[in-house]
């Protein structure tokens, strides 16, 4: 994919563009904001890695900028560990994920590979994760090309997931998203759903994770 | 301004004007008392000049009024001031003696003689006025004389009553001013002295040694700067171990890329170059901990940075990450998050929990289990509160006080710890005034689960007694809301 990273460290800039490249990613690097600022109309990149603390214009001026322009690019954020306050900031601006400086670099490759997955995945009409595919307007869901049989509220569930494949979705998201119906559910009405899928989604390597006490989590098809 | 102005000026300024006034009062009344009689008696004795007149002319009719030389001689005999005397008839017309007196016309009666100062031909005079028979009508008599004698007398009244006092208020100004600056100079020569020990810093000072005034404000300074000294010392122990501490795993980063350098085996390369990882991991886990550290103090908080916030938030904030990490060390992380809501510093408040939830991963073998909790005060004056529990090795009672310090970590405890979390999150307790306690975890009350590998396990819990349980708290500035 394609991918800018921009970074005004050069150790940090030259460890995250040669990982990206040795993956096989076509990236661009520049130090600075403006540049970006000035052709966000006519770049089109993957993913976009940002520096908060760039010298000039700033990340969160940039992340601005972009979103204002209408350019949904998942962008992670990078920012400096005495800045936690610029990581809910940039959330808020659209930053779609941020890593705390110093970071491992396996974990930005896996990160910048999430993004562009989830990007993928709730791209258009449908949403995709690996052989699983959920068209929206038809209300239609194959996995592998066959056709999923889903009911109405096991289709929500899934779709909630989907839509925040490797995210962790709590239990009161989902409730918040089947109780359109103003029908009361039982506590463990989600649970039952999500057993459900998952006997569904067994054999195609599709896995919804728990998190004890607080929801679930998509996993990302491998 | 008065409040900052030296203490010699108010002594003075509260001194003097009271002591010039006095000085003023005990002329002036005696001048006054002394005054009065004397000249009631140059005025009788005028007088006296107009009575024996009087007498001269009491048996004569108007026509008839002569005043001889001899007795016009003993009239006007005065050896100081000049005397004028006039007698008219009752139609005010001159029988005997000045003219000059006939400018003003008739005033006084029979019954009442009168003395007045009035200007004769361009000069003050004393005049007595008395209307006096002659014969069978009613002359008067008017009786002048200079100022001269009154003049002299009042000069001389004057010089006696000021210039004693006069000489008393000098005395007393030089006293008060000499008796000022030496009930000061004690204190001048202690700051003097102050000042020399200052640029030493300070030293404990007796209070003994300087006046009962100045003895409060040094008992005070020898306390600040006993509580300046023991923070400055206990500033510079962190700092030396925390240089020792960061120079170990950079020790050992050098070590590792020295080696990569010197070998040509890219096996064996790599194996050094992820050694230099796992080092730099260190520093960079030490110095993010140094910095949170610092940023924790409770003595560089700031009240108007507190603002309403609620622990499940946070908490289900840090989960993406705690996850992650949890999964790679093949630990059960679980939630049991209710609304916590309390007052605080939302991000150390974030630091503490993930710090607790660090602390839990770190020291819990795979195939454990961490839960994080938080739940609302349970009563009116109960308190919100967190715990996280995990089923590690746990921490022995006799070492619940003492890990809580700076750099300090259990004997034998495998992992990179640097002994920093678990004194962050008392620092942080600390600025909250939270309760911070180290119990067993609750499965360790369990008879069932005391197997082979039983573990005793930590649940670190923090209650947060300040919590707007009762009364929610103003709405903070926009600013304090992260």
């Amino acid at each position: 994919m394609r991918i800018l990273v921009v970074e005004d460290d050069p150790a940090i800039a030259e460890a995250v563009v040669g990982a990206l490249r040795l993956a096989g990613h076509e990236v661009d690097h520049t130090e600075r904001g403006e540049p970006v600022v000035r052709s966000i109309e006519k770049d089109h990149y993957d993913v976009a890695v940002l520096d908060l603390g760039l010298p000039g214009v700033d990340g969160m001026t940039v992340l601005r900028d972009l979103r204002a322009a209408k350019q949904s690019v998942p962008v992670l954020v990078l920012t400096a560990r005495d800045a936690i306050e610029d990581r809910v900031r940039g959330l808020e601006e659209g930053a779609d994920d941020y890593m705390v400086k110093p970071f491992a670099l396996p974990e930005v490759i896996a990160r910048i590979n999430a993004l562009h997955r989830r990007w993928l995945a709730t791209r258009g009409d449908r949403l995709v994760n690996g052989p699983l595919v959920l068209e929206l307007a038809s209300r239609r869901a194959t996995l592998s090309g066959a056709a999923l049989d889903l009911p109405t509220r096991e289709w929500q569930v899934l779709e909630c997931l989907l839509r925040r494949l490797e995210k962790v979705v709590s239990k009161e998201e989902i409730n918040a998203a089947l109780a359109r119906d103003a029908e009361v559910l039982s506590d463990n009405a989600v649970e039952v759903y999500v057993s459900r899928l998952r006997a569904k989604l067994d054999q195609s390597g599709i896995r919804i994770r728990t998190v004890r006490g607080f929801g679930y989590l998509l996993e990302s098809a491998a | 301004m008065e409040r900052n102005s030296s203490l010699r000026g108010r002594l003075l300024r509260g001194l003097l004007p009271a002591v010039f006034l006095i000085i003023v009062a005990s002329a002036v009344f005696p001048y006054l008392l002394a005054l009065r009689p004397a000249e009631s008696a140059f005025d009788r004795a005028l007088g006296d000049g107009a009575y024996a007149i009087a007498t001269i002319i009491r048996s004569l009719p108007p026509e008839q009024v002569v005043i001889d030389a001899q007795a016009e001689g003993a009239i006007r005999s005065d050896s100081v001031d000049t005397v004028l005397f006039a007698v008219l008839d009752p139609e005010g017309r001159l029988l005997a003696g000045d003219a000059a007196l006939l400018l003003r016309p008739r005033a006084a009666s029979q019954a009442n003689p009168w003395i007045h100062t009035e200007l004769v031909t361009g000069q003050p005079m004393r005049v007595f006025s008395l209307v006096a028979p002659c014969g069978r009508a009613n002359c008067e008599i008017r009786i002048g004389e200079t100022l001269r004698k009154r003049d002299a007398l009042r000069r001389g009244t004057l010089l006696a009553a000021f210039l004693p006092e006069g000489a008393l208020a000098l005395f007393i100004v030089v006293f008060v001013a000499l008796g000022v600056r030496r009930a000061l100079a004690p204190l001048q020569a202690y700051s003097a002295r102050l000042l020399q020990l200052g640029e030493l810093g300070w030293q404990e000072m007796d209070p003994e040694e300087t006046v009962a005034e100045v003895r409060p404000l040094i008992r005070a300074l020898n306390r600040s700067a006993a509580a300046l000294r023991s923070a400055a010392e206990a500033q510079q122990r962190f700092l030396s171990t925390a240089a020792h501490q960061l120079r170990t795993p950079l020790a050992g980063l050098k070590a590792s890329a020295d080696l990569a350098q010197l070998t040509t085996d890219p096996e064996q390369m790599h194996l050094q170059l992820a050694q230099v990882s796992r080092s730099a991991d260190r520093v960079a886990r030490l110095a993010n901990q140094l910095l949170a550290l610092a940023r924790s103090d409770p003595r560089v908080q700031r009240p108007e940075e507190l603002a309403p916030c609620d622990l499940a938030e946070i908490c289900a904030d840090l989960i993406e990450d705690s996850l992650r990490r949890a999964h790679a060390a093949n630990i059960d992380l679980g939630f049991e998050l209710n609304p916590a809501p309390l007052h605080g510093h939302p991000l150390l408040l974030r630091e503490l929990l993930a710090n607790l939830i660090d602390n839990a991963l770190r020291y819990t073998p795979g195939g454990g289990r961490v839960t994080v909790r938080c739940g609302p005060a349970a009563h009116a004056d109960g308190s919100t509160w967190l715990e996280v529990e995990d089923d590690g090795p746990g921490i022995p009672a006799d070492m619940h006080e003492s890990v809580l310090g700076r750099f300090v970590r259990l004997p034998g405890t495998p992992g990179e710890g640097s002994g920093l979390g678990l004194a962050i999150v008392k620092e942080i307790c600390e600025t909250h005034h939270a309760r911070l306690q180290l119990l067993d975890s609750r499965a360790s009350a369990d008879p069932v689960r005391h197997g082979v590998d039983w573990r005793p396990g930590l649940r670190v819990r923090v209650e947060f007694a300040d919590a707007p349980a009762v009364s929610p708290p103003p709405s903070p500035p926009l600013a304090a809301r992260v």
